[in-house]
């Protein structure tokens, strides 16, 4: 590859990375179509790089210790088991999938959830008495808009695991990161405040993307000089995307998710025609 | 057993981070020796170390939660990260298949 495909590919890791670090869902889902479409990747090359860069920017929000208070560890690993299931039967069985069914169910899927969280942009799910029992799977931290601790309990599990379960047949399928319909999901169905429920993910991504990546490697799917330049790019843009992060309103961030899954609808319809 | 817990809290956080940064060091390295050296080996060496390491971190991140679940006696947490254990151990061993 040369050096100005390489460059390319690690710019649009580094916006990938700050997007993904921002909302949560990893980065990949920028990637992968822009390595597929734009760089002219194989698909299954272009889906390795994005297990590897969603891994990446996971790995950065786990080692920051600023995202610690909002990560929600019990939730996580709970939801954690059937999405780590459901990506590694995703990497065994993707092969054998139409990618253009993929592509028309993830289109409607993410067009959905955009359009949910466009009528809640005003719900924040906290409840501003400290002293509420958050519950097993609920949890509190400092909010910055309201200027104290705030309390989120955890409604609708069984809704948050089925969602958890595609989300890791998505991340193993796709290679984008299951962010992007667990963030989502379980604001806007569970109660989670955005914050908290990017920054669980952020790190529940990096896992789930581990139960596929592997074998994405061993497949020969994972190129190594392209993962490298999207990897360091990722980094950079991640650490660039929690500083916004910190200081973002909570009503912009659903805008800019929602906007982003509009785009990632549209670009796979395009991609299924 | 909370203190022991805390230190292997602390030791494997120091751990993650030095994952990423030995990850992104070799990345950066292999990347560069690509460039100025394309037919040789250490540039692919350093790229396929630069990959494993970022892969190990996520495996790193489960056993800081691990000890987080000991050091807070959370049995449930625990639980589940030793279910999510055998489902990457599985990956690995599927993977080595492949």
């Amino acid at each position: 590859m040369s050096p100005d495909i390489l460059a390319l590919v690690a710019f649009a890791g580094a916006v990938a990375g700050c997007l993904g670090a921002l909302l949560g869902i990893g980065g990949g889902v920028f990637l992968v179509p822009f390595l597929h479409l734009v760089v002219g990747l194989p698909l299954g090359a272009s889906r390795g790089i994005g297990l590897i860069t969603v891994i990446g920017t996971s790995s950065v929000v786990s080692t920051r210790a600023a995202a610690k208070p909002l990560v929600n560890m019990r939730l996580g690993l709970l939801l954690q088991v059937p999405a780590s299931a459901a990506a590694l039967v995703a990497a065994l069985v993707v092969t054998r999938i139409p990618d253009r069914a993929l592509y028309v169910m993830f289109s409607v899927v993410t067009a959905g959830i955009a359009m949910i969280m466009l009528a809640r942009l005003e719900k924040r799910n906290v409840i501003l008495d400290p002293t509420v029992d958050p519950g097993p799977f609920g949890g509190r931290f400092f909010e910055a808009e309201s200027g104290r601790e705030v309390v989120y309990r955890t409604r609708r599990l069984p809704v948050a695991t089925v969602v958890s379960l595609a989300a890791g047949y998505v991340s193993g399928t796709l290679g984008i990161g299951g962010g992007i319909l667990q963030v989502p999901a379980i604001n806007t169905w569970c109660g989670v405040p955005l914050r908290a429920a990017a920054a669980t993910s952020a790190v529940m991504i990096g896992i789930t993307a581990m139960a596929s990546a592997p074998i994405y490697y061993a497949r020969g799917d994972v190129w190594p000089p392209a993962a490298a330049a999207a990897v360091l790019g990722v980094l950079l843009g991640s650490r660039a995307g929690l500083w916004v992060a910190g200081r973002a309103r909570s009503k912009w961030l659903k805008l800019l998710m929602a906007a982003v899954l509009a785009g990632v609808s549209i670009s796979f319809v395009v991609k299924a025609l | 057993m909370t203190g022991t817990a805390e230190r292997v809290e602390r030791v494997l956080s120091a751990v993650m981070l030095a994952s990423v940064r030995v990850s992104t060091t070799a990345l950066a390295a292999g990347l560069l020796l690509a460039f100025v050296r394309p037919d040789g080996h250490a540039a692919a060496w350093l790229l396929d170390v630069g990959i494993l390491c970022l892969m190990a971190t996520p495996l790193v991140r489960v056993l800081v939660a691990a000890a987080e679940g000991a050091r807070a006696r959370d049995r449930f947490l625990v639980l589940m990260i030793a279910v999510v254990a055998v489902l990457l151990a599985l990956t690995l061993a599927l993977a080595k298949r492949a």
